[in-house]
């Protein structure tokens, strides 16, 4: 095997990069809504495009992604499963004009993670393979056992008003059980999604996209036009307030969380990186957005590496997913150009982070920051009714109260995730058919 | 320690039972039950017995008639009063919010040398306890004397500010009142008898092994607090008060959580290897190399620790209160 043979595939993965690094700025126009589509067209076209050249394409997307899709959940406040931990602190570094350095230090957190992909590359194979079989028939209890914690470790956030205890006790368990419902409601929507989706049967891999759009943008977005949210005047510094030792605690968190997202179902980057913000006992809002850079970026190019390993081929994540229903990758030479690769466009797509940050920037010290959130949700209803017809606007709108409930009673918004975590537990557990039916969803 | 090393710690000790990882195996969520156990006494505590607890003397702002002085005296009158009845009076102070992302932090410090109250106004903060630039408002400090002799209390300026507020006993103890932080944490939910009832409930509703793994992941909550300044009410009903720790690690410390969540899910990862139809890894390399890093991490901590400790010598009861607040700021962060 000549050892400039996988040379011609660098170009796909810096055209990867540079579409989806644009793309990812248009609020909730997620990587995989597009990877689909190209994945549709590859079928019809693989004469022209070979299978390592579209895998080699979608790798510079996922890592564009990964590295840009903070700049729409910073200055749009347009969030995803995996941004929706950024844009809390990102929003208020963005209302305290220093929003370039939020976006900035996720993608410092990124890097990090690129440095770690690097670093584990020579053993991922031994690591995920063992692992894979140790944990594969387990999954079930193990998704429970993160939901539980989500659920418990939640904690009351009023209480002290009330002349008896047990009137203290309302105050306090009022956002609780409204957390409580978030996750019960969105685990419906998640199982009504699974066994009776509207959204027509050719756009189906896009069956999630209205349900995401509803509990995680649109809510946002309506509650920034409705606050009259005023976006100060932004300042791009040249240094940053991070020293190493922030940055390492904040990449080394962010790395376990990201690790743990990339290898297990259903766990998105937000959801590992706030388990290992808790594992890691971390308290700095530099060290959260750092990590929560570095997590959501291995949940995304982690997972999907994960697919090339030499005779392992993990299939973890959307893209993977999509992907292996057309292409098997093989040999040990793919997987090490694909590493190459990540550290090639991950450092290009930092690079366009700083590039569109700037360009967030002048947009949000120009126009109206309600214009922007109306342009903002003008652009999530379209997308919704493209991707997924009048079925798909029909679930973002049932979703919509949903995810505002979090907001209106200022509980945790991660609950939203129940309507993944749910299913997909039930059906792992084999009791989803059951549930389902119980739920008058089947016959 | 943090809930999620207590939650890892609950799940890890529920896989050294062969018979609940099989039967996890077979599609059961028993496992899930040491999670549970391991939250449980700080689910009690935090989401119960907190609102329950009915305070005597109730500090209640106003966000525009912010009073420091009225405050403090109200504080010095209340601690006075023990002195004069002999009677354990609960004080309780309340955040002020001002917004649905805002609120106005002020602090009180019990100096215990100079036996006064002080009581200050801070600046606005949002949520996750960020001062709003130029916020701080020009309002005097308020001090007031105590007459009553005082035990040594946390000697740092206790924050009032997001949330829910914090609450102090005051009760009168070897001829000086002691200013007891938190008073309704780890007492009965973090005792023997509670980790036994929860494991007879287990028990009752999902059968042996059940209730020996929720009992003892209940137990083992209860026993890594005992690493901390403050142990909790081991033997309650039999007694009354909360134990010292063993004085090796705060409830926050990084590396002591990290090394109780790491080892657990190596834990976890091993007894669901050893009791699998084909085990697979290999114990000395598991433990002995791909382990190594966290107890390394934990020795530094410790060399660290103990040099620092020589060198401040701060007092027991201000370590154990730090220890409180540590828990008090993970329920905030969470």
């Amino acid at each position: 095997m000549h050892r400039m043979e996988y040379l011609y595939l660098v170009p796909y993965a810096i055209a990867g990069t540079l579409i989806a690094s644009t793309l990812a700025l248009a609020p909730a126009l997620h990587v995989y809504n597009i990877a689909g589509i190209f994945i549709l067209i590859a079928l019809g076209a693989q004469n022209w495009i070979g299978g390592d050249a579209l895998a080699m394409l979608l790798l510079g997307m996922i890592i564009g992604y990964a590295m840009l899709n903070t700049v729409s959940a910073i200055f749009l406040g347009a969030p995803d499963d995996s941004t929706i931990f950024i844009v809390l602190p990102g929003q208020k570094y963005l209302l305290m004009s220093r929003g370039y350095e939020a976006a900035v230090l996720t993608g410092i957190g990124a890097l990090g993670g690129v440095a770690i992909l690097m670093l584990l590359a020579p053993f991922a194979v031994t690591i995920f393979v063992t692992l894979r079989t140790i944990l594969l028939p387990h999954l079930h209890w193990i998704l429970a056992v993160i939901t539980c914690y989500m659920l418990l470790a939640e904690w009351p956030k009023g209480g002290d008003h009330g002349a008896t205890g047990l009137a203290r006790l309302w105050d306090a368990w009022k956002g609780l059980g409204i957390g409580l419902l978030t996750f019960v409601l969105s685990g419906i929507l998640g199982i009504v999604l699974m066994y009776k989706s509207p959204v027509p049967l050719e756009m189906s891999f896009q069956n999630l996209l209205p349900a995401f759009v509803g509990l995680f943008a649109v809510p946002w977005v309506l509650e920034n036009i409705l606050s009259g949210t005023e976006v100060p005047k932004q300042h791009i510094s040249k240094t940053f307030d991070a020293p190493p030792g922030v940055v390492a605690r904040g990449i080394f968190s962010g790395a376990l969380g990201g690790l743990f997202a990339a290898f297990f179902p259903v766990v998105t980057g937000g959801i590992g990186g706030y388990l290992a913000g808790h594992a890691t006992a971390q308290r700095d809002d530099r060290v959260f957005i750092i990590s929560q850079g570095a997590s959501k970026f291995l949940y995304y190019v982690g997972a999907f590496c994960l697919f090339f390993l030499p005779a392992a081929r993990i299939t973890k994540g959307g893209m993977a997913g999509m992907l292996a229903t057309i292409y098997t990758p093989q040999g040990t030479g793919l997987f090490y150009t694909v590493v190459a690769m990540i550290a090639v466009c991950g450092v290009l797509s930092f690079g366009l982070l700083l590039g569109y940050s700037r360009l967030a920037v002048w947009l949000v010290e120009r126009v109206n920051y309600r214009y922007i959130s109306l342009a903002t949700l003008g652009i999530l209803f379209a997308l919704v009714y493209f991707m997924t017809g009048w079925g798909g606007v029909a679930i973002m709108l049932i979703a919509t109260p949903i995810g505002g409930l979090p907001i209106l009673w200022g509980s945790r918004r991660l609950n939203c995730l129940g309507v993944i975590l749910v299913p997909i537990t039930l059906n792992l557990a084999g009791l989803g058919p059951t549930v389902a039916a119980g739920l008058g969803i089947l016959r | 320690m943090k809930g999620i090393s207590h939650f890892a710690t609950g799940v890890a000790v529920g896989t050294f039972f062969p018979e609940a990882v099989h039967a996890a195996l077979d599609g059961s969520f028993i496992l899930a039950l040491g999670g549970i156990g391991g939250l449980l006494p700080d689910t009690i505590d935090f989401k119960f017995a907190r609102f329950l607890e009915q305070p005597d003397i109730l500090i209640d702002p106003h966000p525009e008639q912010f009073e420091a002085q009225k405050i403090a005296d109200e504080i010095a009158a209340g601690i006075d009063r023990v002195r004069e009845t002999r009677k354990r009076l609960i004080l309780k102070c309340n955040t002020i919010r001002l917004g649905p992302d805002w609120w106005q932090q002020y602090s009180l410090k019990f100096d215990t040398q100079a036996r006064e109250v002080i009581v200050k106004l801070g600046p606005i903060v949002n949520t996750s306890q960020l001062p709003l630039p130029a916020s701080l408002r020009n309002v005097p400090e308020g001090r007031a004397n105590i007459q009553a002799p005082l035990l040594p209390a946390y000697d740092e300026y206790i924050e009032v500010d997001i949330f829910s507020g914090p609450s102090f006993a005051l009760e009168w103890r070897n001829e000086r009142v002691e200013i007891d932080f938190i008073p309704w944490h780890r007492q009965y939910s973090h005792s023997i008898f509670m980790a036994v009832l929860f494991g007879l409930i287990c028990g009752l509703l999902f059968g042996v092994t059940a209730g020996l793994i929720g009992g003892l992941a209940l137990l083992a909550h209860v026993l890594e607090d005992q690493l901390g300044y403050l142990g909790s009410n081991l033997l309650w009903p039999l007694t009354g008060v909360r134990t010292n720790g063993a004085h090796l690690i705060h409830a926050g410390d990084p590396i002591p959580n990290f090394f109780t969540v790491g080892t657990s899910v190596y834990f976890i990862i091993f007894n669901l290897d050893r009791f699998s139809a084909q085990p697979t890894l290999d114990p000395l390399f598991f433990w002995g190399v791909l382990w190594l890093p966290f107890p390394i991490a934990l020795a530094y901590f410790f060399y660290r620790k103990f040099e620092t400790d020589i060198r401040k010598k701060i007092p027991l009861l201000s370590q154990q209160e730090r220890d409180l607040v540590a828990e008090l700021n993970e329920v905030v962060d969470a």
